[in-house]
Parts: structure tokens; sequence; C-alpha cells
């Protein structure tokens, strides 16, 4: 009978004199742990616009709309912070490993809409340069440019991409929409999208 | 009909958790029918999974619970990878290790959830406050390794997803080491009190008998002689080459599960610290499976609270075509038939807390006594009614002057 009360008697004290378990939190900020999984941003400079993240993403949190912006079309990559669940697929399948990355951030809370909880960057999209089509972002070329080396020679459009971005070739711009009236052999030093490059090559 | 209708009455609100509502019939003090009502939180998980992808399902599942978010997740990778042809043949050996500690680490923070939640509902709030301090480092240990304190995203068809690195390892034992004087503490003050011994013993006992008959499943079915761990029936993860042993307990009242969960926690801690020893220090964590093929595959996991059942059918796509899910809680409440009846209200809160539902699931008893002054009472009144007995007990055992 004697022993238990000693033992918890113990324990009381020690917690008599020890400091509060708890943290002083909102005093002193918390700092959480060098893998924690928090708010994920977007960053425009590593970020190619595929929509990796998009397609992997167990809540639906990000979301890829591609639209027409006078002569350009753009991609506008949005990631919802309110119902994103921090599970950090979007970074594990990021094509970069540098687009999207979760922060430490854990703290959601804001006074504004939860609508307002969100994060959007853009992307420039390549355009057929014969029907109009948009076909894929700019950054996303180059990067697949630049990952194939001299394997670019193999596909027309990526090396003539891959030319103009060096310098080597006009710099011209296809409009969305804007359609060239015939396709010739000259067509085929075009940037063009499957199927116009299918056509041009079986008439030419 | 011969005793007194008790009516219910308890507002349902859907974003209330875990809702299940218990109607407690009593003739005076004593409980002598016990309706459970389950089903208001129908949140379609299992036709939302055949709408992910299989890599998506492990994120869903595991916000079924939050207490036991390695086990939904851990089971329904065990499923398909049964399609596949068996978790010890595609899994890489380092991961078996992971999902093993991963799995342990979470039911000691579940146990010790568990310990201080009876201790709160028996008055003793020094366990409640004691208990959850302890678990507190083992949430911190999970957001160390996993990002994550409740939700931790480790689980992937072929393997885990992130690695536990060899920095990691001396704090997981660091924090081993000074949780198990908390846990001896606990051991000890259960063991020797005779409050709690009094509070405890041949309060809502479930027969071997009933046990088997009421299928309950973990340290319910444990604490009733029943020898049943799907860990040893059923070898997942690394659990077959680590030395532990199964925890039974005859007598099956409050008192044997509440010391079943307690010598688990010290078969947990064991077998963590055997999966670090015994962890390669290098290697793949992950098989990379891209295709799942036609057919059908079981998961069982031991759950915190006992056997965690997943059933999937794959049709050759890249989702789910059926998902079934089986969770511990739906066999042990409804046990609180045979456990909770018999015994007095103030026994009843903590004979329903004692299969560990969630929190919530006890907190909704609401009772209405129509004979007796029309009586309402809910969840906190129950959970006062509990305490004021322990403090008689205590009052008769040490006399009344403290």
């Amino acid at each position: 009978m004697r022993r238990p009360k000693v033992r918890e008697l113990k324990q009381a004290l020690k917690s008599l004199f020890s400091r509060p378990y708890t943290n002083n939190f909102p005093v002193k900020p918390h700092k959480p742990y060098e893998r924690f999984r928090g708010r994920p941003y977007f960053y425009q400079d590593g970020c190619v616009g595929c929509a990796a993240c998009a397609q992997v993403c167990p809540a639906n949190a990000i979301e890829f709309i591609d639209e027409i912006k006078g002569t350009l079309v753009k991609r506008r990559l949005t990631v919802h912070w309110d119902i994103c669940v921090s599970c950090g697929q979007c970074q594990a399948n990021c094509l970069t490993t540098k687009g999207i990355i979760l922060s430490q951030e854990f703290d959601y809370a804001t006074t504004e809409k939860r609508q307002e909880l969100k994060q959007s960057i853009e992307k420039e999209f390549i355009v057929c340069e014969c029907c109009g089509v948009p076909i894929i972002p700019y950054d996303q070329y180059a990067w697949v440019a630049n990952k194939l080396g001299p394997l670019t020679f193999s596909n027309a459009s990526l090396l003539l991409f891959y030319l103009r971005s060096i310098g080597l070739s006009l710099k011209e711009r296809a409009s969305p929409g804007s359609r060239s009236a015939t396709i010739n052999r000259s067509t085929r030093t075009k940037i063009l999208c499957p199927g116009c490059r299918r056509e041009a090559v079986i008439k030419s | 009909m011969s005793h007194k209708i008790i009516v219910p009455i308890g507002p349902y609100h859907p974003l209330q958790e875990e809702p299940e509502f218990f109607q407690l019939y009593v003739e005076g003090e004593k409980v002598v029918d016990i309706d459970i009502i389950i089903g208001y939180n129908h949140r379609g998980i299992e036709k939302l999974s055949e709408s992910k992808h299989f890599d998506q399902v492990p994120f869903l599942v595991e916000r079924i619970c939050g207490i036991c978010s390695s086990s939904h997740p851990y089971a329904y990778v065990l499923a398909v990878e049964n399609i596949l042809g068996g978790e010890f043949n595609i899994v890489p050996e380092k991961s078996l290790f992971i999902r093993t500690i991963i799995d342990e680490l979470q039911r000691i923070h579940s146990h010790l959830l568990w310990l201080g939640l009876v201790g709160h509902f028996i008055g003793y709030n020094t366990v409640w406050m004691w208990a959850w301090k302890f678990r507190e480092p083992v949430l911190d240990m999970f957001e160390m390794v996993t990002g994550n304190r409740n939700n931790y995203a480790m689980f992937k068809v072929g393997g885990v997803r992130r690695d536990i690195k060899d920095d990691d390892i001396p704090q997981i034992k660091k924090m081993l080491d000074e949780l198990l004087p908390g846990i001896d503490l606990f051991h000890g003050a259960i063991m020797d009190d005779p409050i709690i011994k009094m509070r405890l013993k041949d309060v809502g006992r479930l027969t071997r008998q009933q046990a088997i008959e009421w299928a309950v499943v973990g340290p319910t079915a444990r604490a009733s002689g029943v020898n049943i761990d799907i860990r040893r029936d059923e070898p997942y993860g690394s659990s077959d080459r680590l030395d532990w042993k199964v925890i039974i307990e005859k007598d099956g009242d409050i008192f044997c599960k509440t010391v079943v969960r307690i010598l688990e926690l010290y078969e947990s801690i064991s077998l963590i610290r055997q999966c670090l020893d015994k962890m390669p220090k290098s290697g793949i964590i992950d098989a990379d499976i891209k295709d799942i093929p036609v057919g059908e595959g079981i998961g069982r996991v031991e759950a915190p609270r006992g056997e965690c059942f997943h059933y999937i059918v794959s049709d050759g796509t890249n989702r789910p075509l059926r998902h079934k899910i089986r969770s511990p809680s739906f066999m042990n409440v409804a046990s609180d038939k045979v456990a909770a009846v018999g015994g007095t209200i103030s026994d009843a809160t903590l004979t329903l807390a004692a299969v560990d539902p969630c929190y919530c699931c006890t907190e909704r008893v609401a009772v209405i006594n129509k004979s007796d002054n029309s009586k309402i009472m809910n969840g906190w009144d129950l959970i006062k009614l509990s305490q004021d007995k322990t403090l008689k007990l205590k009052e008769s055992y040490y006399g009344r002057s403290k």
C-alpha cells in the first residue's frame, strides 16, 4: 500500500519542479522538423507546366486550365490549400523536382475566404504553326530538348524548337487559331502538332 | 413492457466524427438492455476509393480514422500486394522493417490515448494528463520520420514512400528509452492501486464464450482469453522474424483489457527496437510497381483495436473495381450488448469506452428516464457518474476524512 503512493508522489514532485510541458506557442514560434510536410508552393522557375502534380494529387487540390489570352495560350496551374492534404505526392512526382515544393508552413489560418487560399502560376504554350492548336508548354518542351540532348535530332519539331531557343533559327510565334492556307513541303520546317506533322510528311 | 423505457434524445450532427448512438434501458441503476445504432456518418469511402487510382487510395483510407491511420493503408497495400503475389515476394527487405516500425509506433500512441481516456472516465484525470504527455514524443517521432503527426503517408503498393535515415535511429531509440519509465509508472499504478482494481475488476465482463460468439477482435478478444493476433496468425511486415509474444488475459473485464494494452506497449517497444537493430542499413525501399493485374486480394492487419480487413477487386485498369473495408470497432462495439448489460449506469460509459471506440462515440450517450423524473443524461453526465463512483470507492477505502 505504501509503495504506489511513494512512486506517484515522486512523479508528482518531479512534475512540480519542472517547467510546464506545454509550449509557449504564439510567443515562441514552433519550428517543425526538417522533413515536415507543410503547405506546397509552386515555383515559376522550376515548374515546366506538365501538370503531373494535378494528375497524382489524391485530393484533387491542384487544377490546371488552358486558356487563350489574346495571341497567347496559357496554362494556369492552381494549388488550392484549403483542400490540400499535404501528402507530398506533387513534390514526389514533379518532373523537375523543383516545380512544386512543400514548405514547412503548418499554419493555414486566414481571415480571407477559403477560396482565396491558393497560389497560381502561368505557363505559356507553344502553338502549332499550321493549325494553331496549342501543343505543349514552352518550358516543358525546352526541358525535354535539354534532357534528350543529341536525340533531339530525331524529332523535327523538337529540333526546330531547340534551334530557335539557342538563336539559330527565325523566332516567329504562331497565334492560336490562326490557320495557314495549305500544307506543302516547306511546312515541314515549322513546329507542328502531331496531326499536322503527319499530314505534312504524307503530302510532301 | 416490464422494464422502464428510456428514450434517448441526441443531436446528430453530420460534422461530429464517428457518431454512434447508444440507448440504455435501465431499471433503477441497473442496465437491462442496450441498443447500438451506427451509420450516422456514412462518408462513402469505399465508393470514393473506386474513383481513385491505386496509388491515391492509401491517402484516402488513411483518413478513415485519425488514430489508426497506418493500419488502414497497410491493410489496403497488403490487399493489392496479395493480387501481385504476396507482400514478402515483392516488397524490398528494408521496407518490411519500416512498415513494422510505423505500425508499432502507431500502436503505442493509440494505446496511450486509450489509457488516458479510461483514466479520465474513472476520474483519474492525472492519468489522462500523463498518458497524453507520454504520447507526445511518439507523435514527434512520427513528425520527424514521416512528416506529419497523424497522417503518415508512408504506405505504398510495393514499398514505403519515405526512408528511415540512419540519423533518425538513435533519436527513435532515445524516445523509446524515455517512454519506458512512463509506461512502468502506469503499469505499477494500475497493478498496485487498490481503487483502480476495485473500480475495474469484474466490470463489463466478456467471457471467452461470449467473445467468440460476438466475434470480437484485438485486445478486446485477447483480454477474454481468445488467442488471436494477426501479426502471428498471418504474419506481415517483419513480425515473423522478430521475438515477441501475444499478450492474453483470462477474465475479460475492463481491468484485463487495460492490462493487455499496457503489456502490449512493452511488446511494441521491443518490436521497434528489434526492427531498428535488424533493419538493413541501405537498400531500396520501393519495388516500383506500375500495373495491377486482374484479380482479388485481401489484406489483414492487427490494428490497435483489432483486425482491420480490406478486400480489393482489380479488373486490370488503374482503379479498384471494388474496395471493401471492415474496421475492428465494428466488431467490438456490438459486444457491448452483452458486456454492458447487467452493470450499473455508472459502469456503462466505461464498458462502452473499454473496447476503444472513438472518444466521440461515448460522448454521444444520452439517457432519459421517463418514469424517474424524466432525468436526461448526456455523455458528460455519465462520465460524471462514473467518476463519482470512483470517488465513493476511494472514500470507503481510505475512510471519509481524506
